[in-house]
């Protein structure tokens, strides 16, 4: 990491400030409280990784962010502040012009993200031109130099090309290419390179590292895989059950985490252990979001669960920029213990 | 693209030997040949003559071989109810057919995909219940019934539509069309109307079936999420890709249609060759039988062709001459 | 849940799931949950409940018609052509009319009915049993049995059926088993296809290599082993042609060609009424047409109610 973290200038405001947001999801059998009380704020240049196992309702809080929530789903409460602009009352039309534009999307699965009958440069035209008037062959020097600097070869021959005569890892970055394109000043990044091999994976998180801090734009990546997390994004935010539970800066928190949750997550990582000593995992399974348990929701899976952890679990401050949702967040020398 | 071609052609070859063979065996083998070819009233002396010109006393692989001989000639022998060339009178009926079917399929087209995106579009709304209740009504309606029906309606009790026979027709290229004139037309309407019905219910439920697989694609989520306008993901995006199944679907259907036709032809006395081909089952006019079917496995393999390609050309994804699909 | 958000909110639901799936559940409870589930849609309630009428009608024409149409001695041409609703000589009264010979239209729809839905299933079943061994055997045995079985599946579905039917027809002539006979021809290859696909899938899962380690004979892994798991896509496929050979067998006996004048089917009460129809005796044919229109209605419904439930990944 080049820069100190979580150093703001002091005058500069925060590119995208999220407070409260809250999603639910009315289904037929009940309701589901995908996203609740997530807050947080984003820099230019800054990466913030936001790590949960599938549910936890990451990817929800990306689309909640982006207006993408379509029924049976709703953003009940909550702000979403871009360039100190609501984005959460704005009209369809009006949002639908910052989509794309001031605010991307990058989707997991770059098999399914082009549209198989349209050629790449096709693709490009559309996202272009639903913004801004662009002449076709205009918008195709555009897309060349995008692809050259997502470190596509032959950029002129893919533009004519099908999406299906790809790649999986060029296909990632044609859809990284596109997201890109508008210079938007805010992407989010549902898990980019989860379905990618690991050495295509490794080079498309540099490159993108290279694009943010280049383009000075604001990153959220929402993964669950803390090792990505660790050498990529500048801060953290842990979710579960639909609430952050953890939030700060990456390498403290990854090195001191205070919330048991994170911990528990960290000891069930390969990596860390010695060869031959037994795996740790978090016990039990995670909770049916129709059936959240009252106050900490991951108090049934807790091993330092208490009575007072039934009661909603306060935010706390842990250190400098850090917070965590915890009755009970651990100390220094209980983590050194845990190793 | 050529070997494709070629190779699809050989193909179709195939299938009318095939099916030539099955009509053989069906037609002559198990019937009298001779009662086939020539009128039941002739003479011991001319049947004898007759047998002997179609070499009856050869093996029945050679009989298929001069059967497939004079076939490939255009000899199918002669209708005893017209007394002219089988293959003629088909021909003869065959624009009215044709006629009948393409406005159908138009008919279909242009109300069924419509309303088939509306119900896959807006799927929770009223009116994409009603469409669908009314193409589970349209898929169970027997076609010949609801002909019946609109003659009952609009010919006897309204008044408003001729329902018998094909009306005034204008030559063009030596052949004669109804569409060109207003009688004609007007002859049209319910025939056409009859026959598209049962496809209508057919074409909401492919497309309806269709956009709801698009839909909820990644690619689909994505261009709304690039802010690309509504009616553009439709057109560029959902519209694009249901096309493929729907064009093919709508090739495959034409042929449908035409057979189809002997039940609209028969109810609604229009001159085409289904109307022509249950006569001649009735009056076992068993040469116009066999160049019927001859012709209708001719025009099947054309039309299937013609929507492989249309297929090729519409999908990227589908490389022509490396596929045996 | 519907449409574009399967994706987002499939994934909150896998909890819910899982804990409902791990309640035991005997055979016939499961039954009746399917059941339960099938009625949840009013439509497909009436559906069903309509067929069972229609079914039972049927059964029991003798008992709950007034008139043996085929009896001859019972009709009197006094009474032909009698609008719906006019009483007869005897003072009974004809409430869907009588038709050209004096038959009471409703008693003749009703063994009209019998007819149709005899024919319709009989050649139904038999389609089934031939399509489902062609299918089973294809995906069993597989390599150029599959591909000449399939060849001719494809070749077969190139053409409507109604076509194939006519062409039949034409070389065999007229006749109840040659009639049944078409149906059977043209019904076959949608069973064969259909079980074959979802044999194949089963083929590959670990119960069969089971049984094939077992040396179990060929006869009873795909009977009692492959048979079993490929049931729930057929029944599906059952009902909707169930539907296509009633519709298919009216639409050929209307035509002439189908079932002879001696069994009147509800094709042939209308092709009969047809005559009648434009001197104003409209009766004759719209009555038998609104009961083939509310059987085949019926069964479609049902057949759509079990594709959307059972959900075998059919196209069409």
């Amino acid at each position: 990491m080049t820069e100190p973290l979580n150093t703001m200038p002091e005058n500069e405001q925060p590119v995208l400030n999220i407070s409260g947001l809250s999603t639910v999801y009315n289904l037929k059998i009940g309701q589901v409280k995908s996203v609740t009380d997530v807050s947080f704020e984003l820099a230019r240049g800054e990466i913030l990784g936001l790590v949960g196992e599938s549910g936890s309702g990451k990817s929800v809080t990306g689309l909640s962010i982006a207006g993408l929530i379509t029924a049976p789903g709703r953003v009940v409460s909550g702000s979403v502040l871009l360039h100190g602009q609501e984005l959460t009352t704005l009209s369809e039309n009006a949002l639908r012009a910052i989509r794309g534009n001031d605010i991307s999307i990058i989707f997991q699965d770059p098999m399914t993200t082009l549209n198989p009958v349209l050629t790449i440069g096709q693709q490009f035209f559309e996202v272009i031109h639903a913004h801004r008037k662009c002449s076709y062959s205009q918008a195709m020097k555009e897309a060349e130099t995008a692809l050259i600097e997502v470190g596509i070869p032959a950029p002129r021959e893919r533009l004519d090309n099908y999406p299906h005569e790809l790649s999986g890892g060029m296909r990632q970055r044609v859809c990284i290419a596109i997201s890109l394109i508008n210079k938007p000043s805010v992407v989010i990044a549902d898990e980019p390179t989860t379905a990618l091999d690991v050495t295509i994976q490794s080079q498309i998180l540099h490159m993108m590292q290279r694009l943010v801090r280049e383009r000075d734009v604001a990153m959220i990546w929402v993964t669950h895989d803390l090792s990505v997390v660790a050498g990529f994004c500048d801060k953290l935010a842990v979710m579960y059950a639909g609430r952050i539970v953890e939030a700060g800066p990456v390498q403290q928190v990854l090195s001191n985490p205070a919330h048991p949750y994170t911990a528990g997550l960290m000891d069930s990582i390969p990596g860390d252990c010695l060869p031959g000593s037994r795996l740790e995992q978090i016990p039990g399974t995670q909770p049916s979001p129709l059936q959240l348990p009252s106050g900490c929701a991951f108090r049934t899976r807790c091993k330092y669960a208490r009575n007072e952890c039934a009661e909603k679990p306060p935010e706390v401050a842990v250190g400098s920029g850090r917070t965590a949702q915890c009755f009970f967040p651990l100390t220094e020398v209980q983590n050194v213990r845990r190793k | 693209m050529i070997a494709f071609i070629i190779q699809r052609l050989l193909q179709g070859a195939g299938v009318v030997l095939a099916m030539s063979v099955i009509v053989f065996v069906g037609v002559f083998a198990i019937g009298d040949p001779v009662e086939l070819l020539i009128n039941p009233d002739a003479d011991q002396l001319t049947r004898d003559a007759v047998a002997h010109s179609l070499g009856l006393d050869q093996p029945l692989w050679r009989q298929y071989l001069i059967f497939l001989w004079s076939a490939v000639h255009g000899q199918l022998g002669t209708s005893f109810v017209f007394n002219i060339p089988a293959i003629e009178l088909i021909l003869q009926r065959l624009p009215a057919t044709l006629e009948l079917a393409l406005g159908a399929t138009l008919l279909a087209i242009t109300i069924g995909i419509p309303l088939g995106l509306i119900a896959g579009l807006f799927d929770n709304s009223w009116f994409s219940r009603v469409i669908m209740a009314g193409s589970i009504f349209g898929f169970s309606l027997p076609t010949f019934w609801v002909g019946l029906i609109l003659i009952l309606t609009f010919g006897v009790w309204l008044g408003w539509l001729p329902v018998f026979g094909r009306g005034e027709t204008v030559a063009v290229f030596g052949i004669e069309w109804s569409f060109l004139t207003l009688d004609g037309l007007a002859h049209l309407a319910l025939p056409v109307l009859n026959l598209a019905l049962f496809k209508v219910a057919l074409f909401i439920r492919l497309t309806r079936a269709s956009v709801r697989e698009i839909v909820p694609q990644d690619f689909v989520r994505f261009a709304r999420a690039m802010g690309i306008h509504p009616s553009r993901v439709l057109t560029r995006h959902i519209l694009k890709n249901i096309m493929i199944p729907i064009v093919t679907v709508i090739g495959i259907e034409f042929g449908s249609v035409v057979a189809f036709a002997v039940v609209t032809e028969s109810i609604f006395n229009w001159p085409g060759m289904g109307k022509l081909i249950i006569e001649s089952i009735n009056q076992l006019d068993r040469p116009v039988i066999v160049a019927y079917l001859m012709v209708i496995v001719v025009m099947f393999v054309f039309i299937n062709l013609v929507v492989d390609l249309l297929y090729a050309v519409l999908d990227p994804r589908v490389r022509l001459g490396s596929t045996s699909r | 849940m519907t449409g574009s958000n399967t994706q987002q909110s499939a994934v909150p639901l896998r909890g819910a799931k899982e804990a409902h799936a791990t309640k035991p559940q005997s055979n016939l409870s499961k039954l009746l949950a399917f059941g339960a589930e099938f009625c949840g849609s009013p439509a497909a309630l009436a559906g069903i409940v309509t067929l069972g009428v229609v079914i039972a009608a049927a059964i029991c024409a003798p008992l709950i018609t007034p008139q043996n149409p085929y009896d001859l001695s019972t009709l009197s041409i006094m009474d032909a052509r009698l609008p719906p609703g006019t009483s007869n000589f005897n003072g009974y009264t004809h409430w869907l009319g009588t038709d050209g010979l004096g038959r009471d239209m409703f008693s003749a729809i009703v063994y009209g009915l019998r007819i149709s839905l005899t024919v319709g299933a009989t050649s139904a079943i038999f389609a089934l049993i031939i399509g489902m061994t062609m299918g089973l055997s294809a995906a069993y045995v597989g390599g150029r049995t599959d591909a000449a079985i399939m060849r001719l599946v494809d070749l077969q579905m190139s053409f409507p059926p109604i076509l194939i039917a006519l062409i039949l027809l034409a070389i065999l002539g007229r006749g109840a088993d040659k009639t049944m006979i078409a149906l059977i021809a043209v019904q076959w290859a949608y069973y064969a296809r259909t079980v074959r696909a979802s044999a194949l899938v089963e083929r590959e899962r670990e119960y069969i290599e089971a049984a094939r380690g077992l040396r179990l004979g060929h006869g009873q892994i795909i009977f009692r082993h492959l048979l079993p798991n490929c049931f729930t896509p057929l029944l599906v496929v059952l009902t909707i042609q169930m539907a296509h050979a009633i519709t298919l067998e009216a639409t050929l006996s209307f035509l002439g060609i189908g079932l002879p004048e001696t069994q009147p089917s509800l094709g042939l009460l209308i092709a009969n009424g047809y005559q009648y129809m434009l001197s104003g005796a409209y009766w004759i044919s719209i009555f038998p047409g609104i009961a083939l229109l509310v059987t085949l209605l019926s069964i479609n419904i049902v057949g759509d109610r079990l594709r959307d439930m059972l959900n075998p990944g059919l196209k069409r």
